[in-house]
């Protein structure tokens, strides 16, 4: 559930054009590092978990960060 | 500089305006705000932000839709970026260069302020006041520092010219627009967008500026607060927005068939050199630059048929600056002052205010001094326009602003 998520939201805030491949990496998808922190700090505040830096590198895929916010016990917010 | 008349005119390419943008409390785009102001109608009004202090109204942008005007990228801006950006986009659309009209690497930005991203930093250091453990938004950086309304705009229009923010306080705006006519003068720039924003109506300016006793208190009635020079004034309205002005050289403008709506024929930027916040008691910095500009303009006083005053509706500032337009212009010039429709919109006002001069050139209509009922004692012997607007050709105008730490920026517009 955390990919349609986060497929959604690098699509509309993020600005990832066409259809995203969650194996692929954001260097892949071209997301820059600022986005990608800022990406971290959305994801912390939405869901209220800690995304640290070594959590989320350039070459994290969206479905790995999608593991990593389910085993952190994130909730998607209504 | 020059010191015989009409000399430095025919010295320096002309310059002229051609686009307008603003965003103010008295309406998101120009045309709004111009005819609030021709109607005399004060914008200042209870604000939510600013509950439970001892000043809590302000004249506010409430129509603006930062997410509607520039999507998600909006969050990527403080407000006083947005502001920046939405007067450029509305200036240029204005000024209409066409396709391949301007050269990208030819159109400079020039954008004062005197706050900056304020109202980032305070709510990103709150946020680090939680102790949290990781509180501050990589973002936060980006938006607040001082520079980002000129490079927003830089960014937002793909103009690669010189692109710079300056602040001279509440002197900002005019004093973009005095360096943005050196830069064209001196042929770096084929045009610039020059302006000034802020969006500093927080807690800490209310509560700051009260201290330094420079609000108005009128709590009761916040839309009679703003009074330039009348007698019951006691304090300004913290404002914000911004207005950008399309500058160039006239040629340009006559090439495409774009009318301009003034030129700008010279300014003066001076320093009191002599306090913190208050004005030389005898106006001397201000004198300085009022003579500086008109030298720079090629006029003589008696030329001037309006003077946009700086006057915020403090004791103090608006009678000295009585003093100065009596001593150049006597008790013959039309003098208004907007703020009492916009309250004092800090680093945007120069701009905001030049902006409304060159629509008054551009009109033949001088705006009313909104809630100005009689003069204080302590204000010279000037013509104040007020109640109602006045039908007059304005050939030629002048438009002040000063700022804290003594800063005096004076423009000089004409017909064209």
């Amino acid at each position: 559930m955390f990919i349609d998520y986060l497929i959604n939201l690098l699509g509309t805030v993020y600005k990832v054009p066409g259809t995203i491949d969650p194996d692929r990496s954001f260097v892949d998808l071209e997301v820059d590092s600022l986005s990608l922190a800022e990406l971290g700090a959305q994801l912390e505040d939405e869901l209220g978990v800690e995304v640290a830096e070594e959590d989320l590198s350039s070459l994290t895929t969206v479905s790995e960060l999608a593991r990593l916010l389910e085993s952190r016990g994130a909730d998607i917010p209504a | 500089m020059s010191t015989s008349r009409h000399t430095s005119r025919h010295r320096s390419p002309e310059v002229v305006i051609t686009g307008l943008g603003m965003v103010t409390p008295a309406g998101t785009d120009t045309m709004t705000s111009w005819k609030a102001v021709c109607a005399g109608l004060p914008t200042a009004a209870p604000d939510a932000r600013l509950q439970g202090l001892p000043v809590d109204f302000s004249c506010a942008t409430s129509g603006f839709d930062a997410n509607r005007l520039l999507g998600t990228d909006a969050r990527r801006m403080d407000p006083f970026s947005q502001y920046a950006v939405a007067a450029a986009r509305e200036a240029v659309a204005d000024a209409a260069p066409g396709d391949g009209g301007w050269d990208p690497a030819r159109v400079g930005v020039l954008m004062g302020s005197a706050c900056g991203g304020l109202g980032t930093w305070l709510e990103q250091a709150a946020r680090l006041a939680e102790a949290r453990p990781r509180p501050v938004n990589p973002l936060a950086v980006p938006k607040a520092i001082g520079n980002m309304a000129a490079a927003s705009v830089s960014m937002d229009l793909g103009l690669h010219g010189v692109s710079l923010g300056l602040s001279t306080a509440c002197a900002s705006g005019a004093s973009a627009l005095g360096f943005a006519l050196d830069l064209l003068r001196a042929g770096r720039c084929d045009a610039v967008l020059a302006g000034g924003t802020d969006a500093a109506v927080l807690p800490i300016t209310s509560a700051g500026f009260d201290r330094l006793k420079a609000l108005s208190r009128r709590r009761d009635a916040p839309s009679a607060a703003s009074r330039p020079f009348d007698r019951e004034r006691d304090g300004f309205v913290l404002a914000e927005g911004a207005a950008v002005l399309v500058l160039e050289h006239a040629e340009a403008a006559r090439a495409r068939g774009r009318r301009p709506y003034a030129r700008l024929l010279g300014y003066g930027e001076s320093s009191d050199a002599y306090h913190l916040t208050s004005p030389h008691p005898e106006g001397k910095g201000a004198q300085l630059a009022m003579r500086q500009a008109l030298a720079d303009a090629g006029v003589s006083a008696s030329e001037v048929a309006l003077v946009n005053a700086h006057a915020t509706s403090t004791p103090q500032g608006d009678a000295v600056e009585a003093r100065l337009i009596e001593h150049f212009f006597g008790s013959h010039t039309a003098v208004t002052s907007t703020k009492g429709v916009t309250g004092h919109m800090l680093g945007a006002a120069g701009a905001v205010e030049a902006a409304f001069t060159a629509l008054s050139i551009d009109h033949g209509v001088i705006p009313p001094t909104a809630n100005f009922e009689t003069p204080g004692a302590d204000v010279a012997d000037i013509d104040i326009v007020h109640r109602t607007a006045r039908h007059a050709p304005v050939p030629i105008a002048v438009s002040n602003a000063f700022g804290f730490g003594g800063h005096n920026a004076v423009v000089v517009l004409g017909r064209p």
